[in-house]
């Protein structure tokens, strides 16, 4: 009988993979389990078996022979009743169980595999995309709230590249292992975890990021145009037309007379405002600004009633008690005294132009277009 | 026959064969049972049963130290595993004979069996 065999990687790897799937047991059970099975398996392929088999299924039988629970899944490991079991190794053998399980998930389909390995290949895309979203972070914490842009503006221009260059290649080296927590060979356990909260703080703040970038984006346009010396957020509430918001509103009717106190409102019912901001409702003339003012139902402040009334001031801020004022704000002067009148297109020949009080059965007739018409008169 | 059904019944019976015989460690239990006959037994069927049985007291375990490579776990019989093993061999002999006489009662009786 052969006393002394020497263990090959693939013993110890086999050995660790049953290990893994014990992990739920109390350390005795295991040991009990485990306790000479390195020199077992290293007998076997001693004697010419090359294949040690599927671990998972190995470790099944054990249990099942030895009148164990099945393990649960990998993630619902509970902690074993025994004692002095500390929890670190409870978490690492947690990472390779869940690591295992994801690989032989991805093993079973091809086409899955064929995938994850494409997604592998990615990889540098990802350290290129968590640099970013570091230096993002660095210069959110840095200044002032502000939407992100594509390159960070980290005071001057040159120091947001050479920032990002810097983060990259650390990103990189991280990922390629050349760098703590990446670098160690069989990671400990705290940098595994440190790495993994890492990637996933970077993930979650790149999704925060992009669903605000579409604003940012434009900000970026707005601030390289010139029209605002900073990178406020501009994408604030109100009626916008364009690329510009929408200060007043004038409506006129079916004749083309202009009308006073239009209230607006989405398909939803929600008013359709302009921005009640100043900074946004103002507009330079000569050196005083025009800012609009609201009507009002009693207690609320309406910004969708129009035409806003204007008052001609010297700064931005609107006036507490604008009407007790010696100069109340007034009604705009309209755009155009008059305009065509209209009329919905209807199949009688006559062209008599006396709209909504018979609707016409023409396919584009709607209710609602017209009961609104006589209100607002 | 799926005989891996049969053997789950008696593999208890046969550890405890072998390791009274003489005592082994894991895999060279394995062996003497393939040796014996067994063939189809799998090694992590035979290491839970010995695990299985050394919890129940019928086995006591110690290990061996080896200059190189891994220890190794030799398991023994106790008092309570010898006690098993005559009470269940009985058992099988008894089991045996009622499932042979079953089996062949149609060849003395010659009722016109299936035969």
């Amino acid at each position: 009988m052969n006393d002394t065999v020497q263990t090959s990687p693939a013993v110890a790897a086999f050995v660790a993979q049953v290990r893994v799937r014990l992990g739920d047991l109390t350390e005795e059970e295991r040991e009990e389990l485990l306790g000479g099975l390195e020199a077992d398996l290293a007998e076997r392929l001693a004697e010419g078996e090359t294949e040690l088999g599927d671990p998972a299924a190995y470790a099944a039988e054990l249990r099942a022979a030895a009148g164990l629970e099945p393990r649960p899944r990998a993630w619902a490991v509970r902690r074993p009743a025994g004692p002095r079991r500390p929890v670190a190794d409870h978490v690492s053998e947690l990472l390779d169980a869940i690591r295992s399980d994801w690989e032989r998930w991805v093993a079973r389909d091809p086409r899955v595999a064929e995938a994850w390995q494409v997604t592998q290949a990615l990889r540098p895309a990802w350290w290129v995309l968590r640099a970013w979203v570091a230096v993002q972070l660095l210069d959110l914490m840095a200044g002032p709230v502000e939407k992100p842009t594509l390159l960070p503006s980290l005071g001057s221009q040159l120091l947001s590249v050479v920032l990002l260059l810097a983060a990259v290649v650390v990103s990189t080296l991280l990922g390629l292992g050349r760098l703590w927590p990446g670098a160690v060979a069989r990671r400990p356990r705290t940098a595994r975890l440190l790495l993994l909260g890492l990637n996933a703080l970077a993930a979650v703040v790149l999704m925060v990021t992009v669903r605000a970038f579409p604003d940012a984006w434009q900000s970026h346009q707005l601030a390289n145009g010139g029209y605002y010396a900073d990178a406020r957020p501009h994408y604030g509430p109100g009626l916008r037309s364009e690329d510009h918001y929408v200060r007043n509103v004038f409506a006129y009717d079916a004749q083309g007379n202009p009308l006073t106190g239009v209230q607006l409102f989405d398909q939803k019912g929600r008013p359709l405002a302009v921005t009640p901001d100043p900074y946004h409702g103002s507009y330079s003339s000569g050196g005083t600004r025009v800012l609009t003012y609201p009507w009002t139902n009693g207690d609320q402040r309406l910004f969708n009633v129009f035409p806003l009334p204007v008052r001609e001031q010297r700064d931005d801020q609107r006036a507490r008690d604008p009407w007790g004022t010696t100069r109340p704000p007034v009604l705009p002067s309209v755009p155009l005294a008059v305009v065509p009148p209209v009329s919905l297109p209807t199949p009688a020949p006559s062209p008599s132009v006396t709209p909504s009080v018979t609707p016409s059965p023409g396919p584009t007739a709607s209710p609602s277009a017209d009961s609104e018409k006589p209100r607002s008169r | 026959m799926d005989t891996t059904q049969l053997l789950k019944g008696v593999l208890d019976l046969a550890v405890l064969a072998v390791v009274a015989d003489e005592d082994g460690y894991g895999y060279d239990v394995v062996r003497r049972l393939r040796a014996g006959g067994l063939e189809e037994v799998g090694d992590a069927s035979v290491y839970g049963t010995l695990r299985r049985l050394y919890a129940a007291g019928a086995l006591t375990s110690y290990v061996v130290p080896s200059d190189e490579g891994p220890h190794r776990k030799y398991y023994g019989i106790t008092g309570t595993g010898k006690a098993q093993l005559k009470r269940q061999r009985e058992d099988w002999a008894a089991f045996a004979r009622t499932v042979s006489t079953l089996l062949h009662t149609d060849r003395p009786n010659t009722t016109g069996g299936t035969r």
